[in-house]
């Protein structure tokens, strides 16, 4: 019940102070505003019955004659029950403002008052509020008019005590309703809270002892959807649970002890066994014993044996380190060797780009010079002996550069600089070149490969295979409207690039020897300015460049063509 | 739990009842209500010859319209009433205040200012103007004009013989001292009519032959005399006064009958 | 339209077979020589600007690589299409030829050859 008290006491006091605060500020308010309200109301009303008054006083002879004026005043209060009093005050011989006729016969004769003076003065109409224990009453001071013009003044008195009294009854009647209003609220507040509050708490301290106690069959009733019922039906919820894991937890710990009879059964099997194996042991442990001393003499025949181990692994270092030395002089050797070697190649190369250079240099005036004299050469004679200077000088020509050209693809020192080149393209290039060499022989070039067949090869030595390739199947291809015709093709990344001519044409057994050194397919027509050197440096550019290269003919007079192949490449690397 | 929440309602209205009582203010005693009080009795002089106003009834008690607003006085104040009967003479009403043989007169007094002059009025309490009487027979007579040459009883030294001067010859008035004989010749057809106040005029022509003809023709206003500078009493007495009580004992006793 | 040619090399013999060769076979052509790469840049610097320029690698004193290396330096002579004469076929001659210069040539070369490698680089320019 403690905590019913704390609650309840706390809400209760608070709500008490709340509306008692209200109710008397309320109460308060509507009191002075009434008394307000209900004083300006009555003023207006005594303001026109004020005036009204007045409005009949017609002449000064009504003012002079007493009796007549009395019975007005006399009648006008009559008629006008909340007028207590009236006062007509003129002024005196000596000009102030002595009450001449009255409701009142006590007033007569008394002197007006300052406010009457004010008013008389003035025209201002004054209104006095007075509040004499329980009477209460209001008087208004009048200017009296005549004519027009103020004669005099005159006051009339309002009682207002009906009214006091009533707003008295009110405020207190209002006072007690709202108490006990307020009385009947409390009760109220804390019925509905016990209800809606205290009792579900108490509901819920109960149920919690219970299950406290171990009952989980406990649950809160609490109908109500608000906050206090989703708090029960957690509280449900989770009572349910622990109802659950409890029973889970029973269960697990059941099948535990269950398991724990089983393992325990087991141990003892496990004991017996173990106590039979330790006898065995037992017997064991004797044999052990025995073999244990032989251990001891097998580890001293192997002390001994470590020790002549030892001794010839000293040996061997030795010999190791002896090797070691051999090796290092043996390398130092061989690069020495390797250095003279590549020295020696070296001058070879040099030797004979020097040899190159200091032969090309005198041909070139040879080579340049000689065709225009043979041309210009009137005498047939003189002509004739020119034409044989110049055949063996175009064969000094070839000879030097193709025995160069040979030497240096034999030279290991050769590099080759692969790029992905444009087969199609390369051919036009040569074909470009050599424009005057066709032309002279009446070749027509045909070029079939497609733009798109790219080849992995060195360019410049590319370049010398495909000019000694042409100029080859343009010496053999003599007639008039001689064709040659190169095409490729490319499968599994390798491309077989093909060379024809309608030539002469080559036997079997040319066939296998064009590419020999020196060979020339008809020996004795040293006319010819061939080196023989031509096909041969194909080969090795071709067979450097990881292909093959061969030749086939459908016989003589049927013109021939050489194949050869390289590696397929991309038109990512264009040179 | 519920009784200490009772408890404190119950402390809570007890307080407020309290505050509520204080707007109530103490009276200053005036003497005179004082003396009236300390007496338990408010002492009434009437001339009761007035009916309904002031008369005897069958068993010799004074009763009458102006006797239940005396008797309302009494209330007011709390006391009993004590009626005295003083013959109708403004100088002896005067003398009866001003010696304190009687507290307050009420005796069908219209209010003028000589009569102010000698003692104080309360404010006018009914306005009974006077009316003329005559046989139910009479047709002449009707508006106050009618009266001229025609004799005219009245009650000496009344306003009802300050009017009769206005429209008839003074030597055909008769002043009567009370009404009842000047009816009775008039029954008997010694005057032409008579000029009284409504009120008494209602009470003079009751299961008689004689009716009232027309309306008031003029203001009778009669107030409650006092003792001159009786303040607080006037007050009170206006007070009863505005509370529109006399108006509704008007209609118990001057209802319109026959 | 004349084609004016400059070619410079050490050999008289080379300078004589190309002046003769191409003034001979051919007159739209004149021939201007230089024996060095001096030569070479003092008659450039004469205002004799040829269409195109035979250059000699191996030449003493400034070499071809030089000379061209000072004609490609300079703005007023840099788009003057230039053609190696080399005798030397290794790879670097070939190369720096591709690079370089426009083209190259090499000797010994017959003169018709000669024209049309000339008028091959006059084209593309």
């Amino acid at each position: 019940m403690k905590i019913n008290f704390s609650l309840s006491i706390k809400l209760t006091l608070l709500v008490l102070l709340i509306s008692a605060v209200v109710i008397f500020s309320i109460t308060y308010i509507n009191v002075t505003e009434e008394t307000k309200f209900f004083e300006n109301a009555y003023a207006e009303k005594a303001t026109a019955l004020t005036q009204a008054f007045n409005a009949n006083i017609l002449s000064r002879s009504q003012l002079e004659d007493k009796s007549n004026l009395l019975t007005y005043i006399t009648k006008y209060i009559y008629r006008n029950p909340e007028i207590l009093e009236i006062d007509v005050n003129l002024p005196d011989n000596q000009g102030k403002l002595t009450t001449v006729v009255s409701s009142n016969s006590d007033s007569v004769g008394n002197s007006a008052s300052n406010y009457h003076h004010s008013s008389y003065e003035t025209g201002n109409v004054y209104r006095i509020p007075i509040h004499n224990g329980d009477s209460h009453s209001l008087t208004i001071v009048t200017p009296l008019y005549l004519s027009g013009k103020i004669v005099g003044t005159y006051d009339m008195v309002f009682s207002m005590n009906k009214a006091y009294l009533t707003l008295d009854d009110q405020m207190r009647n209002l006072i007690i309703l709202s108490t006990i209003g307020l009385f009947l609220l409390v009760i109220n507040f804390l019925y509905a809270l016990r209800r809606i509050i205290v009792k579900p708490i108490t509901t819920f301290v109960d149920a919690t002892k219970m299950i406290g106690k171990g009952n989980l069959d406990a649950r809160i009733k609490i109908d109500s959807r608000d906050e206090l019922g989703k708090l029960a039906s957690a509280f449900n919820n989770m009572t349910d649970d622990l109802k659950q894991s409890r029973a889970e937890i029973e269960k697990y710990s059941k099948t535990l002890e269950k398991q724990v009879s089983e393992r325990t059964k087991e141990l003892e099997e496990s004991k017996e066994e173990l106590k039979l194996k330790v006898e065995a042991l037992e017997e064991n442990k004797a044999a052990m014993l025995n073999i244990m001393l032989d251990l001891k003499k097998t580890i001293s025949d192997l002390e001994e044996a470590k020790k002549h181990i030892n001794i010839q692994n000293v040996e061997l270092k030795a010999a190791h380190e002896k090797l070691f030395l051999l090796n290092k002089d043996l390398e130092s050797k061989v690069k020495e060797r390797t250095a003279e070697v590549e020295n020696l190649l070296r001058q070879k190369d040099e030797f004979i780009g020097q040899l190159g250079h200091d032969l090309k240099n005198p041909l070139t005036p040879l080579v340049g010079l000689l065709p225009m004299l043979e041309e210009k050469e009137k005498d047939p004679k003189t002509k004739e002996h020119l034409g044989v200077i110049i055949r063996n000088v175009e064969y000094m020509r070839d000879l030097v550069i193709k025995t160069l050209q040979l030497a240096r693809l034999n030279s290991p020192r050769t590099a080759f600089d692969i790029h992905d080149i444009n087969l199609q393209e390369e051919f036009n290039n040569v074909f470009e070149n050599q424009q005057i060499l066709l032309k002279n022989n009446n070749i027509v070039v045909e070029n079939n490969i497609r733009e798109d067949i790219f080849v992995k090869a060195d360019k410049l030595r590319l370049e010398e295979l495909i000019s000694n390739l042409l100029a080859n199947a343009v010496k053999y291809t003599v007639d008039a409207k001689g064709k040659i015709i190169v095409d490729a093709d490319k499968k599994n990344g390798i491309v077989t690039i093909s060379v024809s001519d309608t030539g002469i044409g080559m036997t079997e057994d040319q066939l296998g020897r064009i590419f020999d050194e020196f060979y020339k397919a008809d020996g004795s027509r040293h006319e010819m300015d061939s080196s023989g050197l031509g096909l041969t440096i194909c080969k090795r550019i071709v067979e450097r460049h990881g292909g093959r290269i061969w030749a086939e003919s459908l016989g003589k007079g049927k013109g021939s063509t050489i194949y050869f192949t390289l590696n397929g490449g991309d038109e990512k690397d264009k040179e | 739990m519920d009784k200490k929440i009772i408890f404190l309602a119950g402390i809570c209205i007890f307080l407020l009842v309290s505050f509520s009582g204080c707007t109530q203010q103490e009276n200053e005693m005036d003497p005179t209500i004082k003396r009236i009080q300390d007496a338990g009795v408010l002492k009434v002089g009437t001339s009761a010859d007035y009916e309904p106003l002031e008369y005897l009834d069958e068993n010799d008690n004074i009763v009458g319209y102006d006797i239940d607003i005396a008797a309302e006085i009494a209330d007011e104040l709390d006391v009993s009433l004590y009626v005295i009967n003083i013959p109708f003479n403004m100088t002896d009403f005067t003398n009866a205040l001003n010696n304190g043989e009687v507290d307050i007169v009420i005796s069908a007094i219209t209010i003028t200012p000589e009569r102010s002059e000698q003692v104080l009025f309360s404010n006018a309490y009914l306005n009974a103007g006077q009316v003329i009487i005559v046989n139910k027979t009479n047709q002449d007579i009707i508006f106050p004009e009618d009266l001229k040459n025609k004799t005219v009883g009245v009650q000496s030294g009344t306003t009802s013989e300050e009017e009769a001067l206005k429209y008839t010859n003074s030597t055909l008035i008769i002043g009567y001292d009370n009404y009842m004989m000047a009816r009775d010749d008039l029954l008997a057809g010694l005057i032409d009519a008579i000029i009284i106040d409504y009120p008494a005029g209602v009470g003079l022509t009751k299961n008689t032959d004689l009716k009232i003809v027309g309306d008031p023709f003029t203001d009778e206003l009669y107030g409650i005399a006092l003792k001159k500078g009786e303040q607080a009493l006037k007050i009170k007495i206006d007070t009863i006064i505005a509370s529109g009580k006399p108006r509704e004992l008007e209609n118990e006793w001057f209802g319109i009958t026959d | 339209m004349v084609k004016t040619v400059m070619v410079v090399d050490d050999d008289p013999s080379i300078i004589y077979t190309v002046k003769q060769g191409l003034e001979g076979s051919y007159p739209d052509y004149k021939v201007i020589t230089a024996e060095d790469g001096r030569e070479c840049l003092d008659m450039l610097g004469k205002r004799q600007i040829p269409d195109i320029i035979l250059l000699d690698i191996m030449m003493p004193d400034m070499s071809g690589w030089e000379t061209l290396d000072k004609i490609k330096k300079n703005p007023s002579w840099r788009n003057i299409p230039v053609v190696f004469l080399t005798a030397r076929t290794d790879r670097v001659a070939k190369d720096a030829g591709g690079f370089l210069a426009d083209d190259y040539i090499e000797k010994p070369f017959k003169i018709p050859e000669l024209k049309q490698r000339i008028d091959k680089v006059l084209k593309i320019k």
